[in-house]
């Protein structure tokens, strides 16, 4: 099924004026994509997707499941649940604490009136699947987080979902059954293709699970892509703090002409990049300079191509080191796989070298947002 | 360890006094329904064991003991289910809606409920006599609602926002309606609310006297606590014998309810629902 956000708006009215905690969202979902919403606290994820569930309703915009309107602000649509079919994993399970897990996972098949067969069998079928068959009998208050969390899901997946909603699922998990859950998500996506939306906090998460992400940050869809977009080419300085771990470095610098070719200034340093060849679109400014930890090379000699940098601390990293610079009193950080740096000490003056071509340029103003 | 010592029996003394201070007019009231001699403390005689007391008030027409015990039961019952029925629903809607004067609404009737009963009795007794309900269950039942239902309202309403709303939106995701959530998860899920706050508006119910006293005129509505008083005088002298007999009697359906209800009153149900 295809998930067609258009214009989506929701706008809470409190005693301080109206909050938009959702405001133009629009995408697309591709038939049985895994759709990430990824954003920090309060940045109206959540409110999406109670609104794709049918739990609230838009103040402005449409939601469409393929063909069929299930929401519309302006034509006074609204949809419930049942009607959409629509099953969702909460952050905090949500099992009811008087049924057994059987009775648990049974419960939307009994409200839909099963016959006691068919409802045996969905049941068992999907306890197998999760390998929970031997907790059947166990009331939610007997069972560790994993195993509630395996339960949510089955109560989720039992009656074939038209869409597949996940409120932070994994947040409440040690890492370690986190990463294993992640895992199991994923295959488990695979074997049932149901278009599934996945909402978290947590980039790492987001990047591994998804097909796509959608950035929002203040109710506003920052940037919809495949991770790998987000990662190397963010559209706004936000975009660029948020997604990776380090962070893009973000440095202000100015840009101007020297010589026909482009010269980056940076404090009192200046450097004459090679590859300036694809800044047609650029001018003559204030920039914000946005680069990877990776993309910054140490140079052993000074040259016209080089910052100068001191260096603060080493952290190791296992397979790399993750060095923290300061140039010209902006703070950044350095990735290199060069063991020699591990006992360098405070203060070292490193020769830092960029790689240009994976550098992004955001406007130093307002909503920072990327000039290439 | 002396520090020990003089707690244990600090508190063991202090728990004693409690209990003998309860439980003694209880203890007399057993002895006494249980003895021949209703003042047998008073001259020291002997204790002279009887049942003569017990099968007066189960046999004697005239006494209409278990008339009054069906009435009461009747009435009680009655009025804690309805309370319960009522008070459930306005409670649900008080823990869930977002609504203003949602507070204002919780006080007013906490406030109604300060009314004394004793301003009431005379327009009440004019009401119903218009009516024509004196003698009636329906003459009891209808004040013990309004009588009971707010303090069961706020009971409920503090047990149902201990349930988290999230459980609400999973029965909406599942396919519920707004009363099947009411009665498939938030009614089982507070059971243990429900049952103390039932048997709470029962033990009112069965208590209560000034109304019964003022709204029956005879056995055919008059409940227990009236029926009891009303012993005296039927003879010129106190038959205290049938008057403690019946009083121990009619204890017994609050024992029995408690008993019955204690672990599902203890039990905390909403264990489990959520993390933790």
């Amino acid at each position: 099924m295809k998930l067609r956000l258009v214009h989506l708006s929701k706008e809470f009215a409190s005693t301080r004026g109206s909050v938009f905690a959702a405001q133009d969202v629009h995408f697309e979902t591709f038939d049985n994509e895994f759709f990430v919403l990824l954003g920090p606290s309060g940045c109206g994820k959540s409110t999406v997707l109670n609104l794709i569930a049918g739990l609230e309703k838009p103040t402005g915009g449409e939601i469409w499941f393929d063909e069929s309107l299930v929401a519309s602000a302006e034509r006074n649509i609204h949809l419930t649940p049942k009607e959409r079919n629509v099953a969702m994993v909460f952050q905090s399970y949500a099992l009811y604490p008087h049924l057994s897990v059987f009775d648990n996972i049974a419960f939307p098949l009994k409200i839909a009136k099963e016959s006691d067969h068919s409802v045996q069998e969905s049941v068992n079928r999907v306890a197998t699947m999760l390998s929970i068959q031997h907790l059947l009998n166990a009331k939610p208050a007997e069972l560790s987080g994993g195993q509630r969390q395996r339960v949510a899901i089955g109560r989720a997946i039992v009656r074939r979902p038209a869409i597949f909603l996940l409120d932070e699922p994994l947040s409440n998990l040690d890492a370690q059954l986190r990463t294993a859950t992640r895992a199991e998500l994923k295959s488990l996506h695979r074997k049932l293709e149901i278009t599934t939306i996945y909402v978290t906090h947590d980039q790492v998460e987001a990047m591994s699970l998804g097909n796509r992400i959608a950035l929002l940050h203040d109710g506003r869809a920052e940037q919809i892509g495949t991770a790998e977009e987000l990662y190397a080419r963010p559209v706004s300085t936000f975009v660029a703090r948020f997604i990776g771990s380090p962070p893009m470095n973000l440095l202000n610098c100015r840009l101007y002409v020297l010589n026909a070719g482009w010269t980056v200034m940076m404090g009192g340093q200046r450097v004459e990049p090679v590859e300036s060849s694809s800044w047609a679109s650029l001018a003559p400014n204030e920039y914000i300079l946005g680069i990877r930890p990776e993309h910054i090379h140490i140079e052993e000699h000074e040259s016209a191509r080089t910052f100068k940098a001191e260096l603060l601390a080493v952290e190791p990293q296992g397979r790399e080191l993750l060095l923290q610079v300061r140039i010209e009193h902006q703070d950044a950080v350095v990735l290199t796989a060069d063991k020699q740096y591990a006992k360098a000490k405070a203060g070292t003056l490193l020769n830092l070298c960029f790689d240009f071509c994976e550098v992004n340029w955001f406007e130093a103003t307002g909503a920072q947002r990327s000039v290439l | 360890m002396r520090e020990q010592t003089i707690k244990s029996f600090l508190l063991l003394a202090g728990s004693t006094f409690m209990l003998l201070f309860c439980l003694t007019p209880f203890a007399y009231m057993v002895l006494t329904s249980l003895s021949s001699n209703p003042y047998f403390l008073s001259t020291l005689d002997w204790f002279d064991f009887t049942l003569e007391n017990y099968r007066a008030i189960l046999t004697v027409p005239s006494l209409h003991f278990i008339d009054y015990l069906r009435n009461s039961l009747i009435v009680s019952t009655a009025s804690a289910v309805f309370t319960i029925f009522i008070a459930s629903l306005a409670a649900y809607c008080i823990a869930r809606l977002v609504m203003p004067g949602k507070t204002f609404i919780l006080f007013g009737v906490l406030a109604v409920s300060m009314f004394p009963q004793i301003s009431l009795i005379s327009y009440l007794f004019k009401l119903m006599a218009d009516l024509g309900w004196v003698n009636t269950y329906a003459a009891l039942i209808l004040p013990y609602i309004a009588w009971t239902l707010p303090l069961s309202l706020w009971i409920l309403v503090s047990y149902f926002v201990q349930i988290p709303p999230v459980l609400d939106k999973a029965g909406l995701i599942d396919g519920c309606s707004r009363w099947q959530i009411l009665r498939k998860i938030i009614l089982p899920t507070a059971a243990p609310g429900i049952i103390s706050t039932m048997l709470l508006a029962f033990i009112f119910a069965f208590n209560e006297f000034m109304f019964a006293l003022m709204l029956t005129t005879d056995y055919h509505a008059r409940t227990i606590p009236v029926g009891i008083a009303l012993f005296q005088g039927l003879h010129g002298q106190t038959p205290w014998g049938n008057i403690m007999a019946a009083s121990t009697f009619s204890t017994l359906p609050l024992v029995i309810l408690a008993l019955i209800f204690q672990r599902r009153i203890i039990q905390g149900l909403t264990r489990g629902a959520i993390k933790g």
